[in-house]
């Protein structure tokens, strides 16, 4: 019944159904093919061909030991954020399964009140906080127990607080759609039957839910990879990750290789995302688990 | 899955340790705004409102604060119309193509922020839309469609359109039967996509660093050169500002989501 006017309208003009859609779209479109899809080929093309065709900026981002350092410290802070989050989310999104609903809304209101407030004011949060005349330094000084303010700010540690404090409430809602999700039937079954509450965890809910762990780590990753604010307000003179290098080499006018390192990081971050459909629908994971 | 009396309480207390983990760090904004010195000092001896004086006498702030809002206004505006016309074609008219179509649109939403930097200020170079207003709504706009299009394509697919051909073959024109019959069931997506494209543009640096400057500095972009500078705190009055506005609006969605559930006819 639904699909009874969209059917019959197909059937007795395609074509100009055909064109009105082209129309319809074609501003949307022109936008995105415009000023996104086609520089976007722009930068692959740059890549390959600048200063010299040929694949010279991957082979020298493959050999320089500075470039795998760069690599590295990108992959390294990812994945100890997605591990992070993974730990601190975990507790939190169960948690908020095991309450009654008014409380379960508060959590979730909660948990995911930091992604409202501007990303700046956050940052700017952490750098009071960590600072060397900040919070922790002057309580610690405050109290004797050390007699210098400690460098707490700008290095790779400070990335990580930062960086898991972002990420954190999206983990949560991933974790949170996909344990919500659990028929509780199953467990009682399981406890019904004998099993020990380690066992029903083991071999019952953590299978269960273990697309949602899945999907949160990718999300997390994939977005921690990408992140170019963060490690340049709280990082240090050393803590290049790769968004912050191509920025640099794009005010040195190095096209190539800031094309050559962008074009990298869109292929790992492809990557994940194939992987991240295949585990998760990605619109739930984009809507954040709203469905339920 | 729920645990023991004991491991329930370990739980309680591990989960309230992380939300303040959340909440908390992000709170310090708010008693440092009201020191009198440039420097943290908890408690304060005294309470003074100069950094927020120093917002708000400060020209540049205020025109960097006006044009993020213009800005968000006009990108909340530009990505929903936008959205709202592909989303009907989407639904309606493609058929063949649309799965092309809607990877295309929601793409920005996976490409790295710094890459899309990086293409569009390529562009924006060779077209000369660098450092110029329509520039900043147009590469917001990218940023912000693939949510309009999503919210709003679910939305029509909602809409029953039975009721919308009864209009027509009952002699309403096609306008008038969208307006009387298809607009108020999609009213809430388009609102949740303009005030979504808001928040993107609103809270977006990425881009920012790259094509806006001097005479279009954003609040977001004004905010990240002077973090890196830091002299005096009246990032934290604004950083304040911004906490305060949120709160009061999660506090009223928090209580309004409460009524919605205790009344008895949704569950």
């Amino acid at each position: 019944m639904k699909k009874l006017g969209w059917q019959r309208q197909t059937r007795r003009r395609p074509y100009r159904d055909y064109l009105v859609g082209l129309a319809l779209l074609l501003p949307c479109m022109g936008v995105v093919l415009l000023f996104f899809a086609y520089p976007l080929i722009g930068v692959f093309v740059r890549s390959v061909s600048d200063p010299a065709p040929g694949l010279s900026n991957y082979v020298e981002i493959a050999s320089s030991r500075a470039f795998r350092n760069i690599l590295r410290l990108t992959v390294e802070v990812s994945v100890l954020t997605t591990v992070g989050c993974l730990i601190l989310g975990f507790p939190v999104a169960w948690y908020i399964t095991t309450l009654e609903k008014r409380r379960a809304q508060l959590f979730l209101v909660l948990s995911t009140a930091p992604l409202w407030v501007a990303i700046l004011a956050r940052l700017y949060a952490w750098t009071v906080i960590l600072g060397r005349k900040g919070l922790i330094n002057d309580s610690l000084v405050a109290i004797g127990l050390v007699q210098e303010p400690l460098d707490l700010l700008f290095n790779t540690r400070a990335i990580l607080i930062g960086m898991v404090h972002v990420m954190l409430p999206f983990m949560i809602l991933v974790l949170y759609s996909s344990m919500k999700g659990v028929d509780e039937s199953l467990i009682e079954s399981a406890d019904s039957l004998g099993a020990r509450p380690r066992q029903t965890f083991l071999r019952i809910y953590l299978p269960l839910i273990s697309p949602g762990l899945i999907a949160g780590s990718l999300l997390v990753l994939i977005m921690s990879m990408g992140f170019f604010i963060l490690p340049a307000v709280l990082g240090g003179g050393g803590d290049i990750t790769i968004p912050i290098y191509v920025l640099t080499q794009i005010r040195l006018f190095k096209w190539g290789i800031a094309s050559a390192m962008s074009m990298i990081l869109l292929i790992v971050t492809l990557a994940l995302f194939a992987l991240l459909t295949k585990v998760f629908d990605p619109k739930s994971v984009i809507v954040g688990g709203s469905r339920r | 899955m729920r645990l023991g009396k004991i491991g329930q309480r370990v739980l309680a207390v591990s989960a309230n340790t992380v939300v303040a983990f959340l909440i908390l760090p992000i709170l310090v904004v708010i008693p440092l705004s009201f020191t009198p010195g440039t420097v943290f000092d908890f408690p304060p001896d005294s309470l003074s409102l100069r950094w927020y004086q120093d917002f708000f006498s400060d020209e540049r702030w205020i025109n960097a604060t006006w044009l993020s809002i213009r800005l968000g206004v006009a990108v909340a505006i530009t990505s929903t119309a936008l959205g709202l016309l592909a989303a009907i074609a989407l639904t309606r008219y493609v058929k063949r193509g649309a799965f092309l179509v809607r990877g295309l649109l929601v793409a920005p939403l996976i490409v790295p922020p710094i890459v899309t930097a990086v293409a569009v200020f390529d562009i924006y170079v060779r077209v000369g839309l660098l450092r110029t207003f329509p520039g900043l709504v147009v590469a917001h706009t990218i940023l912000a469609l693939p949510f309009s299009v999503l919210l709003i394509e679910s939305a029509l697919r909602g809409v029953d359109f039975g009721p919308f051909e009864a209009a027509l073959s009952l002699g309403a024109t096609n306008r008038r039967a969208w307006r009387m019959v298809v607009l108020p069931g999609i009213t809430p997506a388009l609102l949740a996509s303009a005030v979504f494209s808001f928040l993107i543009s609103w809270d977006e640096v990425v881009l920012v660093v790259f094509i806006g400057g001097a005479r279009s500095q954003t609040l977001p972009l004004r905010m990240f050169e002077f973090i890196e500078t830091q002299i005096r705190p009246t990032l934290a009055a604004i950083s304040s500002l911004i906490v305060y506005v949120i709160a009061v609006v999660l506090t009223i969605v928090y209580l309004r989501s409460r009524r919605s559930i205790s009344s008895p006819d949704r569950t």
